[in-house]
């Protein structure tokens, strides 16, 4: 990619910063090792123990207002999405270009439903995939991880076939993950991030921590302002 | 006490505006509530570990801001992203005005930025055509109000649903009811077209990560994510100081940012992007620029005032203050209400403007316990307080005498004796129910607001001596 350009006096921008800064008398405060140490719940999971997971994130998740289904195999995750699409009266819906959703074959669970479902790309210039991607109802996505103690889907953009825009346009969200992809908190997704990215992140990661929300008129709770109103998460066994 | 004419304007215009101020109350009170509540499920102990080590990682980077900066600076380039270094207000407006003249923009979306409000970016942009649109539903409100912010984090506080439902109606093709959630309904339809039509996303910026270049959203709503998706140019703006080293850093911030915010876990919608899309994607901006503005910020560093670049904005001072809760946001004068305002006002803006904001204190120390990252909020307006003496010596020879005149009284017993005995004799004219009830300015100024009691026939120091007598017997 090219190099983007600078525009300001380089020179005279830091030349103040470097001159008002001062050592203080006891020196400068020195980088904090391993900021996250002692906030965080640090530890490997056992299957078991991300069963006890799949039970907390539900209980979050459940209390910001979203919707969550335990999914022993592929007949429940039938049932379970057909139940949505009547509950929401679905009849578009779009999902992430991702291999774990690929081995779902979710255009077979809606072949025999009102909807149909499209796979992103949706098409390839702008102006024709942004109106379509509006009229999508329901945006399907695989919660790369996801933490239980805030109840929040971690949804790295790891290939052009996984874009923000499926996981904030659509009214309804449908995020799909196994247990395996459960971490307590903030930890395990450092971790997972370090180990797949370094430094050099995706373009967009987006946090999402149950439905759009406000309290900007009298400071009244109210659901779906500008993203996702109806927010379900089906938790797959990892068997 | 001075206070600028223009302050107790502003401040005697909140006091009467009780629908206002019944709003603020409620409001403030439900988000310390919520705070407080969050604290709880955190436990109190680790709570205070969190906002240790908040202010640590602040701190140092704020002594190693040109570091970061420059690091921070070096990524966003590398990564795509062009940069525009502002050491005014002015500078950063021009170069985003360029920009939409450039671009030929029309519809320009905005995610909620503080730092805009502070460099008047809106006027100037809509001064050359373009329609500038404001997508936090708090936010869009006051713009439709044609008012500034009154809350950092609820910018639409001080407004009930009628007057919202009258704002949306004069926009609106249909008549809205004043149900919230069919307010909040038309505020989606309504926006979400003009996010499908969007030229250039105009966002704040919560935390920028010096070590991949990448910038941090917070929202609720998730109008910061439906930009940095749908729009073809983005330009996100930051305070100078907004920055972190990396990740590890952000998941402390984000943190304490909610719960001190709103008393949620997290924000609903984080967002961390490192700006332009690849080529192979299809959503994302295809031109991304980082705006850093200055606008006194460096002035800070070094200062006793240093500590206030630490601020993550978010909002936590204001629900604490007892003068903020009572006169609301726009009494402050300024873009900041609340404490982190009365100290960031002066500061940014002069002592000459915003000085009198030292005074909007009652120094009790709450707005520096809310504080997540641990600013000393309340020394620093005592500090401001002492500037501003200083720098204006306000009463002039008449204060200077009277200080004389007390600091001299004071320093004998016998003259303090004296001086007592004179009051108590002549304080008759001034006195009404036992109370100093009148007297000449800047007493006069006093007594509207305070009861001074008169001097009783006998004080303490004087009763003493016959108390201990009749120990003694
Ligand atoms: S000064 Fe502290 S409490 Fe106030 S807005 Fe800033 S970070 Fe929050």
């Amino acid at each position: 990619m090219a190099e983007g350009l600078l525009a300001g006096d380089r020179e005279a921008f830091f030349s103040t910063i470097r001159q008002n800064i001062k050592t203080p008398p006891g020196g400068k405060a020195p980088r904090v090792e391993n900021p996250m140490n002692g906030l965080f719940t640090q530890r490997e999971t056992t299957v078991e123990e991300r069963q006890d997971l799949r039970e907390r994130f539900i209980k979050e998740w459940t209390t910001l207002g979203g919707k969550a289904f335990s999914i022993k195999n592929r007949v429940e995750l039938a049932q379970v999405i057909k139940q949505i699409i009547q509950e929401r009266q679905l009849q578009k819906a779009m999902y992430w270009d991702h291999p774990e959703l690929e081995n779902l074959k979710l255009e077979e669970i809606f072949s025999d439903t009102q909807a149909s479902v499209s796979r992103w790309p949706l098409e390839k210039k702008y102006n024709d995939w942004i109106g379509k991607a509006a009229a999508m109802e329901a945006g399907i996505v695989w919660g790369d991880i996801v933490m239980a103690e805030t109840g929040t889907l971690v949804l790295p953009a790891s290939s052009p076939g996984q874009p923000s825009t499926v996981c904030v346009l659509p009214i309804t969200l449908i995020a799909i993950f196994t247990t395996a992809q459960l971490v307590d908190g903030f930890a395990g997704v450092v971790k997972f991030f370090k180990e797949r990215y370094g430094t050099n992140l995706p373009t967009t990661t987006t946090f999402i921590s149950g439905p759009s929300r406000t309290t900007d008129i009298e400071m009244v709770l109210t659901i779906g302002v500008h993203g996702s109103r109806y927010v379900y998460a089906l938790i797959l066994d990892e068997a | 006490m001075h206070i600028e004419p223009s302050f107790r304007k502003r401040y005697h215009k909140a006091l009467s505006d009780t629908a206002m101020l019944k709003a603020v109350k409620n409001g403030t009170g439900r988000l310390r509530g919520q705070r407080a509540t969050a604290i709880e499920a955190v436990g109190t102990e680790r709570w205070m570990a969190f906002r240790d080590r908040a202010e640590a990682i602040r701190l140092h980077v704020i002594q190693h801001l040109d570091q970061y900066l420059d690091q921070l600076i070096n990524n966003v380039l590398k990564n795509g992203g062009h940069v525009c270094l502002a050491k005014t207000g002015e500078e950063a407006v021009k170069y985003i005005s360029d920009l939409a003249k450039k671009k030929n923009a029309k519809t320009i979306l905005k995610s909620k930025s503080m730092v805009s409000e502070e460099i008047h970016l809106n006027p100037a942009l809509e001064k050359q055509g373009c329609n500038v649109i404001e997508s936090d539903l708090g936010e869009w409100i006051i713009q439709l109000a044609g008012e500034t912010p009154s809350h950092i984090i609820a910018p639409a506080m001080h407004k009930n649903r009628f007057q919202v439902a009258d704002l949306f109606n004069a926009v609106s093709e249909e008549k809205i009811p004043t149900e919230i959630a069919d307010l909040c309904g038309f505020a989606r339809k309504y926006l979400r077209e003009k996010f499908l039509g969007i030229d250039i996303g105009i966002t704040g910026c919560n935390f920028a990560l010096a070590d991949s270049g990448a910038i941090t959203l917070c929202t609720n709503e998730g109008n910061a994510r439906i930009i940095s998706a749908l729009s073809p140019t983005l330009v996100t703006i930051m305070g100078m100081e907004r920055i972190l080293p990396g990740l590890e850093e952000l998941t402390v911030m984000l943190s304490l940012l909610a719960r001190s915010a709103t008393g949620q876990k997290l924000t609903v919608y984080n967002t961390l992007s490192t700006g332009v899309r690849n080529e192979e994607e299809l959503d994302g901006p295809q031109e991304f620029h980082l705006v850093i503005v200055d606008n006194g910020r460096s002035k800070q560093l070094g200062t006793k005032y240093e500590k206030i670049l630490n601020c993550i904005r978010c909002g936590s001072c204001l629900n604490a203050c007892p003068v903020y809760r009572n006169i609301g946001g726009h009494a402050y004068g300024w873009v900041y209400p609340g404490p982190i305002g009365a100290v960031l006002s002066p500061l940014y803006q002069g002592m000459d403007k915003y000085g009198e904001l030292a005074y909007a204190t009652t120094l009790c120390g709450a707005c520096t316990f809310a504080c997540p990252v641990k600013i000393p909020l309340h020394d620093m307006l005592y500090a401001l307080r002492n500037d501003k003496v200083e720098l204006e010596k306000t009463g002039g020879v008449v204060e200077d005498i009277t200080y004389k005149g007390w600091s001299a009284t004071f320093a004998t017993m016998s003259r303090y004796r004296f001086s007592v005995r004179m009051a108590r004799r002549f304080q008759f004219p001034l006195v009404k129910a036992e109370k100093i009830a009148y007297g000449p300015p800047p007493i006069s100024d006093w007594l509207r607001h305070r009861d001074m009691p008169a001097l009783p026939d006998k004080f303490f120091h004087e009763i003493w001596p016959e108390m201990d007598n009749d120990r003694k017997e």
